[in-house]
């Protein structure tokens, strides 16, 4: 074989070596003992003496070309070291094994960052019943009998005296039965209210509430704190506004407002061009309930805010029927990709 | 509740635009929900003379019209209506215009035309609800004049949240004073004057059996009316706010109660038995027709009006159809009653009906003002009907109890976090018509408005206080004395941790509903005793779905599963967290609510991958998913596994020695048929309570040993009816501490080893942490497992 000849091999053959195994074969086959090389050098003793410079420099630059390319080759393949324990697949790029990726459900995902703001601030974790005494869904929480303000809140009834609880505000009437002030909770989880179900009424949806009782608490520390907890769920730019409302259970009640999240407030279709979404009931706990817990309304005040988990979901995630959080299709609950912040 | 901006104007001067209102209304007193423009005020809508109409060249239903609108050039523009004809005068919303329902007119081609406009019907400008085509108009004004400017009239309506609160703001004047408290400014309440002849004889009675339940009644005669059709200012009044005009007496009575919320009711005298009007729970057996037509079987339940001892009314709710006013009335008899708030509710309740009248009373009337409204609605009659006051009969049992409260200014200060000085206090108080009778430098007391009745205390005051001065001057402030650094909930995190380990395992969180339809128990062999078979029932159910609250997660996680398998989904692998209501004690005790979590997986056979396919979900899969989330939250507590061998259904469960703390088992075919599952599904339900009670406390280190392993392989073959369970006991129990790990490697039967045996190869591996163990010293091991294996179970070494 003459020198042009072995070049053009030995450039397809290292070329095609696949594993470092296959490279080391090359190497041996031009330039071991017996290799092609080795040989076109040997047949220097048979050649024609004028030939034989040319062929031992043909040889040598074929020698050099052989072992620039083996090592490039072997570093195009990793290391150049043989991997005992690997074996090339026959097509990488073929699907990987099929495995399902899972995902907390959307009203877990928003409980939780709820969850995390308001323990940041100092609020403690209380828990209630979710099917309830009336005496602490209504009574106690200064909705008289017979009175229409029980009509704000359709309720569902076990019997005369337990229902399925309409708010978590039973929670905080619990709690301050059982513990003097200094008080400060939050208190999560599922009520009912019994409506016509559409995409903005779902009888079963979640509520957070606030609970912060202690001497001089006014309605100044309520705005703070408010202010504080969406800067922090929603980010600092955000801002709020309260306005006069109404729940038997606090006095003065404000509605919360705050910035909508589409426009930052220059107004769009997603707040009614008012710049501002309804996000939260909030206001001074009324003087009737701190005296059914035996809490002194003279010496103590405090506030409560109640926010809905599925309303701050939909708001900030653009849903827009709020039956998707119980419906529970995998199309919908595999699009909260929960953020890593 | 709707009013109209331009009746509010006739008892308060309002010098802001109708935008400003509204938003000073939310933010100071009533939430504003909508303002609606009534009318046309688009003043690119404008007067068309349509000078020639042709058929389109391209579509049956439509023509080509030329209209001017006072331009130097007529637009072409493409009309669907069957009605337009050339000579016609129109409103035309010219390229730019807005229409009611977002509608932008833009210049567009209909079918190869170009229309420069369109040419409206009044549902399009928002008129009128229906239609048979355009709006054609009777007009001289020109060509071009903004419809506005023709039509008038518009107006603006604010759609109002009242607050069960306030029911003094259900009417004009109500809302009215709310617009005056907020700018200063004064009200101008209507005039009533009314000259009752006193030579009118009808012998009027009232009669109120209870003073506790009608507080006060008004009876006046008015007679020689001519009932009919209001006129156009009364009938576009109470049609503006969505009421439907009847005559012009029924106008009266519920413009009088637009106006100042005294709802009111007007009976035909020549039908009452005698003008002896009473107020009284009904008897047992009474019957009336009310006003709706529906005859409504009496009881003590319901407070009613009589006439002669008839029932003529349904207090404060709904009068009589027999005793109504018609065309042929000609003498009134007109109620204007107060009632206790609660006797209205409990009788609208139990008679299912609600009306704008019992709206009010149940939320609470003026009653110190029912004479001056009867005197509104009499002035008003005479007016639009003719006819002469008659006689006045006012029984007011229960006066009004005035009402003087003090709010302090430090209560002020303590409340809302600012300093409001006491001058200021009473000023807003008195915008509010609260009038100041005494108090000192810290202090103001004043009387209550008879309309203000949910003014009870001190913070009601703070309140009013608040929302005049206005929640966006008070300052915010941050408490952090009461601080304490975060504690987070133990089960709370633990519920967190279990969920994330299965997320981290494939599996999707589902949030199922807390209610079931009870279908589940006939899927499930519960005893009849097992409470999850003695579901609590909602009494009131919005639909059979909602009949019962969940015993188990299980079956919404199973609903959910359907749903997305019938929806294409046939690989799931999901899981919920949640409270179960389990019966407790008493009848009249809270149920247990214990928190369960539900891991369910199915998947299709024969999954298609270019490689193995996995295989269909089985019993060890599940096991597999439990054992990781025991194994993590709460390793070797649970070892005891029992399962059902004997049965179809294939269930296993883990238990302690107190609780089953994980039961599961493959879909029952029953729940499979009812859900239209047709794949294997296999699930497991584990008490997260109980293993949360299970929890380390804390965990201590233990030195592991340098001493190396021995292992050992055996083949052991069992005769039938021994699990491998069985067999693991013992050698668990002999090996001891020394046997550091047992697996299964093999599982056989053939022909070779006969029927009905099975080997099973097992790899021991034994560790000492005292020294390297001697062979001698485990093969003595195994010979003493060996040994014991078959004298209790009869296995055996194969040989």
């Amino acid at each position: 074989m003459d020198a042009r000849a072995i070049e053009t091999h030995l450039r397809g053959e290292i070329e095609n070596a696949r594993t470092s195994d296959e490279l080391e074969a090359v190497r041996l086959r031009y330039l071991g003992r017996k290799g092609l090389i080795t040989a076109y050098l040997h047949g220097i003793k048979d050649a024609d003496p004028a030939e034989r410079p040319r062929i031992g420099a043909e040889a040598n630059r074929l020698k050099t070309l052989c072992e620039s390319l083996l090592d490039e080759r072997a570093a195009s393949l990793g290391g150049g070291q043989a991997n005992p324990l690997y074996r090339a697949p026959a097509d990488g790029t073929l699907p990987a094994t099929p495995g399902l990726a899972g995902r907390r459900h959307i009203i877990s995902q928003t409980y939780r960052r709820i969850r995390d703001v308001l323990e940041g601030m100092g609020y403690r974790l209380s828990r209630g019943p979710e099917v309830e005494l009336e005496y602490y869904n209504f009574q106690a929480l200064n909705f008289p009998d017979e009175h229409p303000s029980r009509d704000l809140q359709d309720t569902f009834y076990i019997s005369r005296e337990i229902l399925l609880r309409t708010h978590t505000s039973p929670i905080q009437v619990r709690y301050m039965e059982g513990h003097a002030p200094p008080l400060k909770i939050y208190a999560p989880g599922r009520v009912y209210r019994n409506e016509a179900i559409d995409a903005s009424h779902q009888a079963e949806f979640h509520q957070v509430e606030g609970l912060y009782i202690d001497t001089d608490v006014s309605m100044a520390d309520l705005r703070g704190d408010v202010l504080m907890f969406f800067r922090e769920l929603f980010g600092p730019d955000t801002n709020v506004r309260f306005k006069p409302h109404f729940f038997p259970f606090t006095e003065p009640s404000v509605d919360v407002d705050v910035t909508c999240f589409s426009c930052g407030g220059a107004g769009c279709s997603l707040c009614g061009q008012s710049g501002w979404i309804e996000i939260m009931g909030a206001g001074m706990v009324h003087p009737n309930v701190l005296r059914a817990v035996n809490i002194d309304p003279e010496k103590y005040s405090g506030f409560a805010f109640g926010v809905g988990v599925d309303r701050i979901a939909m708001v900030r995630h653009g849903i827009p029927d709020i039956r998707l959080f119980l419906e529970n299709d995998i199309r919908f609950l595999e699009q909260f990709q929960e953020p890593s912040s | 509740m709707i009013v109209s901006v331009s009746w509010l104007r006739q008892y308060v001067d309002i010098g802001v635009d109708v935008t400003a209102l509204a938003h000073d209304l939310s933010m100071h007193g009533i939430k504003v929900e909508r303002v609606v423009t009534r009318g046309v005020t688009e003043r690119l809508v404008v007067i068309g003379h349509v000078l020639e109409r042709r058929a389109h060249p391209d579509a049956q239903r439509l023509s080509v019209c030329r209209v001017n609108v006072g331009g130097a050039e007529p637009l072409e523009i493409v009309c669907g209506a069957p009605n337009v004809a050339a000579g016609q005068t129109v409103p035309v919303a010219l390229v730019g215009a807005r229409l009611p329902g977002d509608l932008k007119i833009r210049k567009s081609k209909i079918r190869g035309v170009t229309s420069n406009g369109m040419i409206c019907s009044t549902v399009e400008l928002g008129l009128g609800q229906d239609s048979e085509g355009i709006m054609v108009l009777d007009t001289d004004a020109a060509p071009g004049t903004p419809l506005a400017d023709v039509l008038g009239n518009s107006d603006a309506l604010l759609e109002l949240e009242i607050t069960p609160n306030r029911p003094d703001q259900l009417s004009h004047l109500g809302v009215a004073r709310e617009i005056a408290a907020l700018y200063g400014s004064a009200v101008r309440e209507p005039d009533a004057a009314v000259n009752a002849s006193a030579d009118d004889d009808t012998p009027v009675r009232v009669s109120i059996e209870d003073p506790a339940q009608c507080f006060r009644f008004v009876a006046r005669v008015i007679r020689g009316v001519r009932v009919g059709p209001s006129p156009a200012w009364l009938r576009s009044a109470v049609e503006s706010v969505g009421l439907r005009s009847i005559n012009n007496i029924v106008d009266v009575t519920n413009y009088v109660m637009l106006e100042c919320g005294q709802p009111m009711h007007a009976y035909d005298l020549a039908l009452l038995r005698a003008p002896e009007m009473g107020v009284r729970p009904a008897r047992g057996g009474e019957k009336l027709e009310t006003l709706d037509g529906v005859a409504r079987e009496l009881g003590p339940d319901q407070l009613i009006i009589t006439a002669g001892d008839d029932p003529v009314g349904i207090a404060g709710v709904i009068g009589g159809m027999a005793t109504r006013v018609t065309e042929t009335t000609t003498d009134l008899l007109l109620e204007t009653a107060a009632f206790d708030p609660r006797e209205v509710r409990r009788t609208r309740r139990s008679l299912n009906v609600s009306t704008d009248a019992s709206y009010r009373f149940e939320r609470g009337s003026d009653r110190d003002r029912c004479r001056r409204a009867s005197d509104r609605a009499c002035e008003l009659m005479l007016q639009v009907a003719g006819g002469s006051a008659g006689r006045v009969l006012d029984e007011y049992p229960a006066p009004w109890p005035a009402r003087t409260v003090t709010v302090r200014r430090a209560t002020v200060r303590r409340l809302l976090g600012e300093a409001i000085p006491t001058e200021r206090i009473g000023t807003l108080l008195a915008r509010l018509s609260f009038e100041r009778v005494g108090g000192d430098r810290d202090s103001v007391t004043v009387s209550v408005p008879s309309w203000r009745w949910d003014i009870a205390q001190e913070a009601d005051l703070v309140e009013e206080v608040a929302r005049l001065h206005g929640y966006e001057n008070i300052g915010r402030a941050w408490k952090f004395r009461t601080t304490v650094p975060s504690q987070p909930d133990p089960f709370d995190r633990f519920v967190d941790r279990v969920a994330d380990h299965l997320v981290a395992r494939g599996h999707t969180e589902i949030v199922p509903t807390s209610f079931s339809d009870g279908r589940e128990s006939q899927w499930f062999d519960w005893a009849p005793d097992d409470r999850r078979a003695q579901p609590i029932a909602v009494r009131n159910p919005l639909s059979a779905n909602h009949t019962f609250m969940r015993t188990q997660l299980l079956r919404g996680v199973l609903d959910v599963m359907a749903h997305n398998l019938a929806h294409g989904r046939r690989d799931l692998a999901v899981f919920a967290t949640g409270a179960v209501f389990l019966r407790a004690g008493a009848e009249n005790s809270l149920p247990e609510e214990p928190v369960h979590l539900v891991i369910a997986r199915t998947r299709p056979d024969g999954n298609a991958f270019w490689r193995a396919s996995p295989e269909p979900v089985d019993l060890f899969e599940i096991k597999a998913e439990v054992e990781s989330l025991l194994g993590t939250h709460r390793p070797g507590l649970f070892a005891e596994l029992v399962y059902d061998f004997e049965s179809t259904r294939g269930s296993f469960r883990y238990s302690d020695r107190r609780h089953v703390v994980v039961e599961g088992g493959v879909l029952p075919a029953a729940a499979a048929d009812a859900l239209d599952i047709d794949q294997p599904l296999w699930y497991a339900v584990v008490d997260l309570s109980a293993l949360f009670e299970a929890r380390v406390a804390s965990v201590t280190f233990r030195p592991f040993t340098v001493f190396p392993s021995s292992r050992r392989d055996l083949s052991l073959v069992a005769p039938a009816g021994v699990a491998w369970g069985q067999i693991e006991k013992h050698v668990a129990k002999v090996g001891g501490r020394l046997l550091e790990s047992l697996q299964v490697f093999d599982v056989y039967q053939g022909a070779a080893l006969g029927t009905d045996r099975i080997a099973y190869g097992v790899r021991l591996s034994f560790r000492s942490a005292e020294g390297t163990l001697k062979d001698a010293e485990i093969d003595a091991i195994v010979a003493r497992m060996v040994a014991k294996l078959d004298a209790e179970l009869g296995v055996a070494l194969r040989s």
